[in-house]
């Protein structure tokens, strides 16, 4: 294949600013157009560093790093590019889909980027509907985008960018936030765009679904070089499932009630319709609930109104028998723990030890209980050997969720609310961090994780909730549940290739 | 018929004109009718009233401060008559401002001539102001998620000061957070393409005859402003 079909990386190296070790050391790489290219490898292990070489962010974002070797992009040396003209050749989908919204509307923001292509009007027309049509978001095209749910989010992202019709495509994990249908539709459009020509480079941890869109091409890296390089054949062969062991002991819940919903409807001002409509729910110590819901089913409201950032249109929500109206958020935030669906909206201090010492500060815990705390959630989360001087802002997007997640158990809370824990990160490194999480010595009495991952649901879980367009339509045991493959399509928790083509 | 009907460009031509007669006149009469017209087009604009009262409250303390202030130096006339300039351009400024889709402006400045460069850069402030704000509102929910607190309890002064002054810790934090994801947006929207070529505008504007009426309208406003301080004084 010609160098003017392909991308090619030789011998690339990179170095963060103020890093000694260098992230990708000597890599070399072949991504050709028409091949869907599969890219994985462990957290930290130099695949986003791989994507902002060759989308230009490192150097053009990333200053003060070391950049060497040679990278040409379709046959053109890549240093001669700039930014914006990358962008011409290569759409890039980021791993943080919020942070590629510019407008604030959805049909504009599919429309920015072939309005900047300077296409004729009907054409960017045409464009925003086919791409709309092929995400299945056209019925969010009057939406504004602060709105969106993370899974809407990342729908919309893929959307615009594809909207542009790039010569290549490179996506850090796309399916990160996607319920398992939207994913599916999303794997399917990045295969038919393979098929039509483009390289389409696809960075993800969800490994038993990417694999589903026919990878012609899969790279491993580890701590900046290829491990593998070969066709899925090869790379399926020698790749195995991590075994995720049921908790070593499953905890019976205790009758003391800590958290409970009251027939709690909510809806956004000027919504079209209710975001949640009369929940009721009963969280009891000892339990570990998962809660289930496609893009949007309303689960990320549900978390922020359990600490009071939304309060309900109707109903009301108790905290250990106290109405949450009589509480401030920094009140409920002693007993109720909530970690974001995006650890970039969490993270704001200038060193890690700030961010972790933040909260138990303001519980006015002492300087030596919140040291001890820090440790004890840095060894939970796998984060023991980072610096507390450093910047948390250099961190990669799963060590930010994982900081974000130890930040908010230094406050020790009964309570934990884990919006989408595993996002960002390889399924065996998610489950290690939750089983340690749960199996602490001073772990939260209740622990509610808001998840697409019906295998994580099923190996962690005491009790599962189903949510669907913001009302619990089942609320059960993991095995009941989630062996219910009609509750679950209906919940939209269930891809085409799980038996369910309608949806 | 709600002023939103209206092509951008006549609105800001309305704002530009009554704005520009309520300055140039000095009369009370001719500012009673200007401060009048403002008024009418706030309620034109059918703005949610949850929306806007706390707007209008510390608007109208401010207005209520700057009288007192006047009546220490100036006549009672005076007084009254700067009270009616900002009470106009209050509400002209919400009516205009707030009906205003962030979307259209860069199609609206550069549709009234303005060149393509700086129409991008209005363009980028009108998409940057509701994310920086989103982004603020985010960081500050963070925080109070983990602790701090930033509630005042209702109508109690003493908190809304201590609110305030907890809300300075975090000023510098927020503010290196808000430089950061300007950061990123700017590159977001490099990475679709901005600026590599001539922009197509979307949206497209066509004035209509009432649009030609406000304009027209518009003109007589200024036309007034301007009488009235020649003829009045």
């Amino acid at each position: 294949m010609a160098d003017t079909d392909r991308i090619c990386a030789t011998n690339l190296s990179y170095t963060y600013a103020r890093r000694s070790e260098p992230t990708l050391d000597k890599l070399s790489v072949a991504l050709r157009a028409g091949e869907l290219t599969l890219i994985v490898g462990r957290s930290g292990s130099g695949k986003t560093t791989l994507a902002r070489c060759i989308n230009g962010l490192i150097p053009y974002s990333y200053r003060g790093g070391r950049l060497e070797g040679r990278l040409s992009i379709f046959g053109e040396d890549a240093s001669a590019l700039s930014l914006a003209q990358r962008a011409l050749r290569i759409g890039t989908v980021l791993q943080d889909p919020d942070k590629q919204i510019v407008a604030t509307r959805v049909y504009d923001e599919l429309a920015f980027g072939p309005e900047n292509l300077g296409l004729p009007r009907e054409a960017i027309r045409e464009r925003v509907n086919e791409a709309a049509a092929r995400l299945r978001i056209a019925h969010l095209l009057d939406r504004e985008t602060h709105t969106l749910s993370g899974g809407e989010l990342q729908r919309v992202a893929i959307a615009g960018v594809a909207a542009m019709r790039p010569r290549a495509l490179l996506l850090d994990e796309p399916l990160a936030s996607l319920d398992p249908p939207s994913a599916w539709n999303a794997l399917q459009l990045f295969r038919q765009l393979a098929n039509e020509g483009i390289g389409v480079v696809m960075i993800e941890h969800r490994l038993r679904e990417a694999l589903r869109a026919k990878p012609q091409h899969c790279i491993e890296l580890d701590r900046g070089t290829v491990t593998f390089e070969g066709d899925v054949a090869a790379f399926a062969s020698r790749y195995e499932p991590p075994q995720l062991p049921l908790l070593p002991c499953r905890t019976t819940p205790g009758e003391e009630v800590i958290l409970e919903f009251q027939d709690v409807s909510f809806r956004y001002p000027n919504a079209p319709r209710q975001q949640l409509s009369n929940v009721n729910l009963t969280l009891r110590s000892g339990e570990v609930i998962a809660l289930l819901g496609a893009n949007g089913a309303g689960k990320s409201t549900l978390c922020r109104i359990a600490i009071g950032l939304l309060r309900p249109t109707q109903g009301k929500v108790c905290l250990t028998g106290v109405d949450l109206r009589a509480l401030t958020v920094a009140q409920a935030a002693r007993q109720v723990g909530y970690v974001f669906q995006n650890p970039a909206a969490m993270i704001f201090a200038s060193t890690i030890g700030e961010e972790l010492s933040f909260g138990p500060r303001n519980l006015g815990m002492s300087e030596l209980e919140i040291r001890k705390a820090i440790d004890q959630a840095l060894h939970t989360v796998g984060l023991s050997d980072l610096s507390l001087a450093q910047s948390p802002f250099g961190l990669s997007f799963g060590q930010q969720k994982r900081l974000a997640i130890a930040s908010v158990l230094t406050m020790c809370p009964r309570v934990l609310i884990l919006d989408e824990p595993t996002a960002g990160l390889d399924e065996e490194s998610a489950h290690a961090m939750l089983g340690q999480l749960l199996t602490a010595e001073r772990r939260p009495e209740t622990v509610v994780m808001v998840t697409h991952d019906l295998r994580l649901a099923r190996q962690l879980a005491t009790r599962v909730v189903l949510l669907a367009d913001g009302r619990v339509i089942a609320d059960g045991t993991p095995e009941v549940i989630l062996g219910d493959a009609d509750l679950l399509a209906r919940a939209r928790l269930l891809a085409v290739e799980d038996g369910y083509p309608t949806l | 018929m709600a002023i939103q009907r209206f092509d951008p460009r006549a609105r800001l031509t309305f704002y530009a004109c009554l704005a520009a007669a309520v300055l140039i006149a000095n009369d009370w009469r001719a500012l009673s009718g200007f401060a009048a017209l403002g008024i009418a087009t706030f309620l034109f604009a059918q703005l949610p009233w949850s929306r806007v009262w706390r707007i209008w409250a510390g608007a109208l303390i401010f207005i209520a401060a700057i009288t007192a202030v006047n009546l220490l130096f100036r006549s009672p006339l005076e007084a009254a008559q700067q009270a009616l300039r900002a009470l106009a351009m209050v509400a002209v400024s919400l009516a205009i401002v707030l009906t205003f889709d962030p979307a259209v402006i860069g199609v609206t400045f550069r549709r009234m001539g303005v060149p393509d460069r700086l129409a991008f850069a209005l363009d980028l402030t009108a998409r940057f102001a509701p994310m920086l704000a989103r982004d603020f509102r985010q960081t500050v929910d963070a925080q109070r998620a983990r602790g701090y607190e930033l509630e005042a309890h209702r109508g109690d002064l003493r908190t809304l000061f201590a609110v305030g002054r907890r809300l300075a810790p975090l000023f510098i934090p927020v503010v290196v957070r808000a430089v950061l994801d300007s950061e990123d947006r700017a590159n977001a929207m490099d990475l679709r393409a901005f600026g590599t070529a001539p922009r197509t505008w979307l949206r497209s504007l066509h004035l209509k005859p009432a649009d030609y009426g406000l304009i027209g309208f518009s003109i007589l406003v200024l036309a007034a402003g301007v009488a009235s301080r020649l003829l009045l004084g």
